[in-house]
């Protein structure tokens, strides 16, 4: 073969090569699987439809592109955050960090944002526009789209039905009178005297709770900082309206999830999560054993009374990712596409109790046909919800979820003790002052 | 000038041989480097399916030792949770002087045995490698209760997430309130007590037996945790009275995510899964706890693989939907119990490991024989073909010197015999008509001495070739003059020359030779 040809075609192999490499775009490949390691928050101590997800992710369109989705760490929405600040740092028996995970806004801007993905490199405008606006913003944090929205959730009250039919046939109780906070806590004040002193409700996150009521009487910016403005006389005055309830024993932060003390018989109610529905379990038991089915009820979240603008938090977590390498963005991408394609969304929201965030699977949700009677009620009182509140994002303040934390275990190494207190004669006001101070105590 | 230019410019100015000499040198160099790189690369490379199997033997000898090691320090923390565990009830029951079956029923009773041993119980699960730790009861806060013949009372106590040294822990069965003196709040899924009819082969493990503590753990079949979507398995003692009464069991939860995480095991492997299975011919995988490496990959395989040997020590493990290259090993881990122990990769990357290893022999070889090709050209153009050049100039060059000398040797004959012709016939001198006349008058001696001259001897060697002295040649030489009429031994020899051109007499035979 003549040199000069022998050269031309030397050439032109390795041309060839790259012109056969640039028509692919993607950077996965099914020969060399990219591996996503994953934190989520969907199912802790219970069944678990992300982990069922993931496998079929793993077994389907991630086989075919090349991707595998590995849990690592499934915990709550409460301890993540911290979990993946211990990992950060690198702290003696942490995890090592994920490639995905769920977290707040405040939780990634704890990580710092600019060490995560911004997903609008790897979704189009219209793509976006495919999801709820609300719960779009919801993860924008400085103009980026850190946290991809998966599903969210709102706050409700799971009653034990069975518990509560004897209550309301003793004492006439309705539903309806759950519509306000005065009638939440004329409720609790009721139910602790005919059940001789077991507190009515157990709520997971008072704080936002009493947000809520002092917004919808007016209050006006509640922040300063990373904690409360305490200067605030409408939201000292909400908190008050809450701590009396306490103090009284009539409602007490819960010990973990308000779940837990419903289905141990230890209050009639729990106010939480709207997506705590995955972890009711069929049956109260009692201490004798003796267990009754939950019968759960659902009832909206109550407002202040004569308010103008019924506010409905809305919460839940979404999906951030650590910046790596752009095969890993691309693989979570892939991913996040997948599980929020609507037929599946919708699917994952029914199982998980959470609002989809797909538009047109939050459209369809109302005529999804529910295999548990409580799953049906859960999203009758999302739907009522939806109509006639207005939705109030979580802030994302970054240390507000610690600060909060530290005055919830104050209150609940108090709370068992402030009903026999008042009853030695501690006044009632004076009671509840000592809660603000601990609330003070925080900032 | 470059010491090398310099260097290069001597070779070039050395003899053909010498430059030869080093080329042939380089390239044998050269060779033998080759040579050896081949023999070291084709050593190093020669069996990819081999080099896979011995790796796969050393991660399945790392993940077997792991288990062995697993299940000694779970029998040890076992025994003693047994031990602990039955001296509480013991000892609750010396105090309340009540036979074990008296503790049905009573909840004070079972509260306060439960409250005994909550504290060691979370000690014991935050001391040993697992995710969760239990005592069961056999024994029920309330027989009345309808499915009472099942519900057992008892502790079970988790971790709440990974196993790090401050996860908090969960009660998932047990007092709730017990369970919140002590800060370990309900799991999500809390119930009371156990249930026993979703408790895998509990009769059987109720069964009272008289073997020691140390020989009765057990591990149980793999099974869906009540409420969860947890697979796990329980590592089963029994516990007894000192009388050798049955009062339940304790043991440890391993979870599969527990196992996953701490089982993981490095490797150079992308892909590599590694599976604790129940004993059988195949490998029950659907039944398996397994793990990943520790760069992240996990994967775990379902169904139940058929085993087949792929030679050289390897197994191949087929599903209904994947195939697998591995080890796979029956292994004794308990007294009672063998477990089939599995480390295995894809087959699809095996075969990809088997063809870039196949490949890469391939390129190596390819690229040995192409640079010994290379060298071979390189040596044939640069060295060999000059040189051949060169050799074929220098003989054309020698054959044209050697007709030159031949054409000037016959043109000189030529003019000798001329000169002769002229010496002998038309002026030939008086002196050599005197030098031809005077030979023969020469004695034996004499005549040897000059027909050693007319040879073209020197002196030394005539005197050496007829044994004698200087002084006696000099003497010869003397008379040899006078009777030939020359005056020197150059005048001698001119004239033996013009002798020998012509027809004079040759010299003697019994000359002395010149010698080389």
């Amino acid at each position: 073969m003549e040199r000069r040809t022998f050269l031309k075609l030397a050439a032109l192999v390795p041309g060839l090569a790259l012109a056969g490499c640039g028509g692919s775009k993607t950077l996965l490949s099914p020969k060399d699987p990219t591996m996503l390691s994953i934190w989520h928050v969907y199912g802790e101590q219970a069944d678990s439809p992300m982990n069922r997800l993931l496998t079929e992710f793993n077994d389907t369109v991630g086989r075919e592109k090349g991707i595998l989705l590995n849990v690592t760490n499934m915990t709550n929405s409460a301890a993540i955050g911290g979990q993946l600040q211990d990992a950060k740092a690198g702290k003696p028996g942490a995890l090592d960090l994920p490639d995905l995970f769920s977290a707040h806004s405040s939780d990634a801007s704890a990580l710092g944002i600019e060490n995560l993905v911004d997903w609008n490199d790897w979704f189009t405008a219209e793509d976006m526009a495919t999801y709820v606006p609300g719960f779009v913003q919801d993860g924008i944090i400085d103009g980026r789209q850190v946290v991809f929205p998966v599903s969210k959730s709102t706050q409700l009250i799971f009653l034990n039905g069975s518990q509560y039919a004897r209550f309301a046939a003793d004492t006439g109780a309705q539903l309806s009178t759950l519509a306000t906070w005065d009638g939440f806590f004329e409720m609790a004040g009721a139910y602790r005297q005919w059940s001789q002193g077991k507190p009515f409700c157990a709520l997971d996150y008072p704080l936002r709770l009493v947000e809520l009521n002092a917004l919808e009487q007016g209050s006006g910016e509640l922040y300063k900082g990373s904690w409360y403005d305490l200067t605030n006389e409408t939201f000292r005055a909400s908190w008050m309206e809450f701590a009396r309830a306490l103090v009284q024993g009539d409602i007490l932060v819960s010990d973990l999830y308000s779940n837990t003390q419903v289905m141990t018989g230890e209050t009639l109610a729990g106010l939480g999560s709207s997506a705590a529905i995955l972890y009711y379990n069929d049956f109260v038991t009692y201490p004798d054993n003796t267990t009754e089915p939950t019968d759960l009820l659902l009832a909206p979240l109550p407002h202040a009374a004569g308010t103008a603008t019924p506010l409905m938090p809305q919460a839940g977590v979404g999906l951030c990712a650590f910046k790596t390498t752009d095969q890993k963005a691309e693989a979570a991408a892939v991913f996040l596409r997948w599980l929020t394609e609507q037929q599946r969304n919708l699917e994952f929201a029914a199982d998980t109790g959470y609002m989809p965030v797909s538009s047109a699977a939050f459209d369809a949700i109302a005529d999804y046909p529910f295999e548990q009677q409580s799953y049906q009620r859960l999203y009758d009182v999302y739907n009522e919800m939806r109509i006639q509140n207005t939705p109030l994002s979580e802030p994302g303040i970054v240390g507000y979820h610690a600060k909060a934390k530290t005055l919830y275990d104050s209150l609940r190494q108090r709370q068992k003790d402030y009903p026999q207190r008042l009853a030695d004669g501690e006044t009632l006001e004076a009671l509840a002052e000592e809660t603000w101070q601990l609330l003070c105590d925080n900032a | 000038m470059h010491f090398v230019d310099r260097h290069r410019e001597k070779i070039c100015q050395s003899p053909m041989s010498s430059r030869l000499l080093w080329a042939c040198l380089l390239l044998v160099v050269l060779l033998v480097l080759t040579f050896g790189a081949a023999l070291f690369l084709f050593a190093s490379l020669h069996n990819t399916k081999k080099d896979i199997s011995r790796s796969l033997q050393i991660q399945f000898s790392v993940f077997q030792n792991d288990m062995e090691r697993y299940f000694d320090q779970l029998a040890v923390m076992g025994v003693n949770l047994s031990e602990d565990m039955s001296a509480e009830v013991d000892k609750e029951l010396a105090l309340r002087q009540m036979s074990f079956a008296q503790l049905n029923d009573p909840p004070e009773v079972l509260n306060a045995l439960e409250e005994e041993m909550l504290e060691p119980l979370c000690r014991c699960l935050r001391q040993t490698g697992c995710s969760g730790a239990f005592v069961l009861l056999d024994a029920t806060v309330n027989t009345r209760m309808e499915g009472a013949e099942h519900s057992r009372a008892g502790l079970y106590v988790q971790k709440s997430g990974a196993d790090t040294p401050t996860v908090p822990l969960l009660l998932y069965r047990g007092s709730a309130e017990v369970g919140k003196t002590h800060s370990v709040m309900p799991h999500r899924k809390w119930r009371m007590e156990f249930q026993t009819d979703q408790f895998p082969d509990y009769d059987r493990w109720m069964t009272p037996g008289s073997a020691p503590l140390y020989q009765s753990y057990t591990l149980t079949e793999r099974f869906e945790l009540p409420g969860t979507s947890e697979e796990v398995q329980l590592f089963l003692l029994p516990l007894r009275g000192r009388d050798g009464t049955m009062y339940g069991l304790c043991g440890f939860e391993i979870s599969e995510s527990y196992f996953k995480q701490n089982f993981a095991q490095p490797t150079g492997f992308d892909r590599l899964s590694c599976l604790l299975a129940p004993a059988g011919d195949g490998l029950a995988a659907d039944a398996a706890l397994s793990s990943g490496t520790t760069g992240g990959y996990y994967h775990a395989p379902r169904n139940t693989l058929v085993l087949r040997s792929m030679g050289g020590g390897l197994t191949q493990l087929t599903g209904p939907d994947s195939a697998y290259a591995g080890i796979s090993q029956l292994c004794r881990l308990s007294e009672s119990q063998s477990y089939r122990l599995a480390v295995c990769i894809p087959m699809a990357d095996y075969r990809r490991l088997v063809f870039s290893g196949n490949l890469q022999m391939l390129l190596i070889g390819l690229f040995i024989a192409f640079f010994v090709v290379f060298c071979c050209m390189n040596f044939h153009r640069y060295i060999l073909s000059p040189a051949f050049r060169q050799f074929e100039e220098d003989r054309r060059e020698s054959r044209r010197r050697m007709d030159e000398l031949q054409l000037e040797r016959q043109q000189m004959q030529t003019e000798l015999s001329r000169l002769a012709d002229v010496c002998r016939n038309e002026s030939v001198p008086d002196a050599f008509q005197t030098f031809v006349a005077g030979i023969p008058t020469l004695t034996k001696t004499e005549r040897r001495i000059f027909d050693g001259y007319a040879a073209g001897l020197c002196t030394r060697e005539i005197t050496q070739q007829l044994d004698i002295k200087d002084s006696t040649l000099r003497f010869h030489n003397k008379n040899i003059y006078n009777k030939l009429g020359v005056s020197s031994l150059k005048q001698l020899q001119q004239f033996v020359a013009i002798l020998n051109s012509g027809s004079g007499s040759a010299p003697d035979e019994s000359a002395p030779k010149k010698t080389r």
